[in-house]
């Protein structure tokens, strides 16, 4: 059978994957182009490190609040937030659309009454989303670097793949929370709505974790903290963090395995 | 012979109502086995358990010998299905969908698929999405004959065709049947039943009520008959043939309930002039009261409109 389902999940996602590549290309390279212009305005540098300690969590952290460095500047502007958050938002997409949506859509039925066993139909639409996030990042990671040379931004192409590996790495983890709920309840909303309550929760703890003490022990199951805690874009490849977040997307899939595998499949 | 499907107290339970409760079936191979009732009855549950999509509460299912569940992937190998109004990628053509499902069998290029397309009338060149709801089903069908499958497990296959592909449709069945493969399907027509089945199970609440010959079936249906003359006559003589009864008398015209062959009311009627003779097949309703009444089912209250 080879990877048929994986291939056909692929194609079907074709147009939406270069529509999401370009719309994240396009705001990757201008928050990279703008770099230049930050650098050299001192004033736009020194309003940022006045502003209030709260406004500065929420925008990436009060250590990572240096427009100084490209590296600051660039995990401010992206990687703690709306870079991961754009990956994770296909990744949930991808995944709650690929099993639950598909049920919905009485897809699932005529390929199931192939000789397709159900785990197998599982693992393919895994290392398809796993393949589509891959592309997206190279798709996106390259433009940061590309444009990058042509401003001269100066970051360390190591650290810029380990950052964007590092989001990827997030998106992975809430595609297949949207993929375990999805085989679980067979309902596309019900996926996406869990998927986005908890990388939500999760997103908060991290900021109120930073600012009370109280949150710090929570905070470690934020994938956000995990991937970006460290701050790879300055600190480089946070192997043992990344090396979770691949195991904990390994359970989730398999954990989807096992709830597909055992339910009704309806309409 | 192995029986091509055999169920055992097969007990499909959902939340509330719908479902099927302990279904004993067994249908031979190079039958056409037709599984006649109204919507909501539990005939889509029946398939859906056979194919494995759903897990019966009780009871066991065999298709072609091998448990549907454990052995799902062997009977997947030798089945094809097709569902009423089909759900399917609408994004491919209905070439390509076909050569995608045929590489899941392990069979990329079935042969065949151009010749079912031309019998069907249905071009497989241009996307599914925008075909009409009949020429859907027409790709439906043929990617589930093409693989000449030891059987077919068809739910409301002719759903949206229209007449002259449904007698292709009837001949197709007939030549799966005379090559000794099996073909199981539903309908909540009797007409249909009729024409291309050799025994009938009906369905209703779930329950199997009746499995019978078509031949058998015919004979204990009603039909509704009317007959209209060109002038009054005396109704007596036809209340009192065999099998005739809830003779009306309106003017001119006379109704009544008719069981069977037709043959001793129709000579009796053409001593008379005869204006118009309406002869209507009964509602599938009118066949389930007729098993009711015939099995003193009591406990199957609401069968009628207990569809949903």
């Amino acid at each position: 059978m080879r990877a048929d389902l994986a291939t056909r999940t692929l194609a079907d996602h074709r147009r939406s994957l270069i529509a999401w590549a370009v719309g994240i290309g396009l705001y990757v390279a201008l928050i990279v182009v703008v770099w230049p212009s930050i650098r050299d305005s001192t004033q736009l540098s020194k309003a940022f490190t006045d502003y209030p300690d709260t406004l500065k969590e929420l925008f990436g952290g009060n250590a990572s609040f240096d427009f100084a460095t490209s590296a600051g500047y660039l995990n401010a502007e992206l990687f703690s937030l709306m870079y991961p958050l754009f990956l994770t938002v296909f990744a949930i997409a991808f995944g709650a659309s690929t099993l639950a949506g598909e049920e919905e859509r009485g897809l699932l039925d005529l390929v199931l009454s192939h000789p397709v066993r159900r785990d197998r139909l599982v693992t393919e639409k895994a290392v398809a989303m796993v393949v589509a996030l891959a592309v997206l990042a190279v798709a996106t990671g390259t433009t940061m670097l590309v444009v990058g040379a042509v401003v001269d931004l100066g970051a360390s192409t190591s650290r810029v793949v380990a950052a964007v590996v590092g989001s990827a790495l997030v998106a992975l983890v809430a595609g297949a929370v949207a993929l375990l709920v999805g085989a679980w309840r067979g309902h596309r909303a019900a996926a996406i709505g869990a998927a986005a309550v908890i990388f939500g929760a999760g997103y908060l703890v991290q900021v109120l974790s930073a600012l009370v003490d109280a949150f710090d022990p929570l905070r470690w199951l934020s994938p956000m903290y995990l991937a970006n805690g460290t701050m790879p874009i300055r600190t480089g490849w946070p192997w043992a963090r990344y090396g979770v977040l691949v195991v904990v997307a390994v359970l989730l899939v398999a954990a989807a395995r096992a709830v597909f595998t055992r339910r009704d499949i309806g309409r | 012979m192995t029986a091509a499907i055999e169920t055992a107290g097969l007990t499909k339970t959902y939340g509330a109502a719908r479902g099927i409760t302990d279904v004993d079936l067994t249908v031979e191979p190079g039958e056409v086995f037709g599984f006649l009732g109204p919507n909501g009855a539990g005939k889509t549950t029946m398939i859906r358990v056979l194919l494995d999509l759903v897990r019966p509460t009780a009871g066991s299912a065999r298709v072609l010998g091998l448990d549907a569940h454990a052995d799902a992937i062997a009977v997947h190998r030798r089945i094809g299905y097709v569902a009423g109004d089909p759900a399917l990628d609408d994004r491919l053509t209905g070439r390509a969908l076909c050569a995608w499902l045929g590489r899941l069998r392990g069979t990329p290029d079935p042969v065949g698929v151009d010749a079912l397309a031309e019998r069907l009338v249905v071009d497989l060149d241009r996307p599914i999405r925008v075909l009409s709801k009949g020429n859907r089903q027409k790709v439906a069908l043929v990617q589930a004959f093409v693989h000449r499958p030891d059987l077919l497990l068809l739910d409301e296959p002719t759903s949206g065709l229209d007449p002259i592909v449904q007698e292709t449709f009837a001949e197709m069945v007939r030549e799966v049947a005379d090559a000794g493969r099996t073909v199981f399907l539903s309908s909540h027509r009797l007409d249909e039943v009729q024409q291309v089945c050799d025994r009938v199970g009906i369905i209703a609440d779930g329950r199997v009520i009746a499995v019978d010959r078509v031949d058998d079936l015919r004979a204990r249906a009603f039909r509704t008959v009317e007959i209209e003359f060109g002038a009054p006559v005396d109704p007596a003589p036809f209340a009192a043939l065999a099998g005739v009864d809830g003779v009306e008398v309106d003017g001119p015209v006379l109704r009544l309930r008719a069981v069977g062959d037709l043959d001793a009311l129709v000579k009796l009627a053409a001593s008379h002039h005869v204006v118009d003779l309406v002869s209507e097949p009964p509602e599938l309703e009118e066949i389930f009261l007729g098993y009711f009444d015939g099995d003193g089912a009591d406990d199957t209250e609401g069968s009628g409109s207990g569809a949903g």
